[in-house]
């Protein structure tokens, strides 16, 4: 924030010129994620206009109810990080790190969820390459499974390297290595990541799981 | 930003959320377009409020806005094909 005293490298002219390029580094980064996710939500809604039905088929057998729930938990761990980063600024240690350890702690959850959700895929003979998918008849709809494989494991890889990188945060900073007010930037742009993350999730969601559902 | 106002951005993407999930358990015509409204609506009171776009500056602004006009070129081109077929 703009009222922190802290000191600057040589490039810099203050303490705001070094956030704000942290901040712009940070958004290129992101967006170069956000065309990543992007590419794949295209081609699911390409695919989606032109197997509806088939697609629908597909859709019929995801379980929206795990779906919907992690993206609750993704939404709280949202929540939490936001708080996490006021507590940052005010220099509160001790609420900073509990408010990231159970950030990551949601963000595990949502892992797990996920890791149930793959077995129970499994189990039903739905995932491409390991199952026969047969209780998907039409390969419009096998297909569609593949789409929804990819893009969820690349998401839930997103989440890993998040969950990674919040534990380290929070071992630098009950070592004493990240001191705050004055290293605010790391945490910051960690959050950026973390609510992207949250942001593909978002939309990646409604795309798989709800749209097309048949009633 | 105050910690009631962040609570109320999140209960607001919850209730989003809550909407998408119940409409596509209707038989309503266009729920296709309304649930991804409600998705759009979630992801931007994440960033608006979350990432704090709202009080960034012009220029963070610029770059989060440029990401969108890319995606958004990247969906016109093939969508294009789609409805004029």
């Amino acid at each position: 924030m703009a009222g922190i005293k802290a000191p600057v490298s040589e490039q810099f002219h203050s303490a705001g010129q070094r956030r704000e390029g942290a901040y712009l580094g940070m958004w290129l980064f992101l967006s170069t994620e956000f065309m990543m996710f992007g590419g794949l939500l295209c081609i699911i809604w390409y695919y989606r206009l032109a197997h509806e039905m088939q697609v629908s088929k597909a859709v019929e057998h995801l379980h929206y109810g795990l779906g919907g729930f992690n993206s609750a938990l993704l939404l709280t761990s949202s929540f939490i990080m936001s708080l996490a980063i006021q507590a940052a600024r005010k220099a509160k240690m001790a609420h900073l790190r509990s408010l990231l350890l159970v950030s990551v702690g949601l963000a595990c959850a949502f892992l797990a969820l996920k890791g149930y959700e793959y077995h129970s895929e499994y189990q039903e003979g739905l995932l491409p390459v390991l199952t026969s998918q047969a209780p998907l008849k039409e390969p419009a709809a096998r297909l569609f499974m593949g789409l929804y494989l990819i893009s969820t494991a690349l998401h839930a890889m997103h989440i890993l390297v998040a969950i990674l990188l919040g534990a380290g945060i929070w071992l630098r900073l009950r070592l004493g290595r990240l001191p705050m007010p004055e290293r605010l930037t790391v945490i910051e742009t960690f959050a950026f990541y973390w609510h992207a993350v949250d942001v593909i999730w978002i939309f990646l969601f409604p795309s798989l799981y709800l749209i097309g559902r048949p009633v | 930003m105050s910690v009631s106002r962040l609570f109320g951005v999140y209960l607001g993407a919850l209730v989003l959320l809550g909407v998408a999930i119940a409409l596509s358990l209707t038989g309503f015509a266009h729920r296709g377009p309304v649930i991804m409204a409600c998705a759009l609506g979630e992801a931007g009171l994440v960033l608006t409020y979350f990432v704090e776009l709202k009080d960034n500056t012009s220029l963070v602004r610029l770059f989060a806005l440029g990401a969108a006009f890319w995606i958004l070129l990247l969906f016109a081109g093939p969508m294009i094909d789609q409805v004029t077929r």
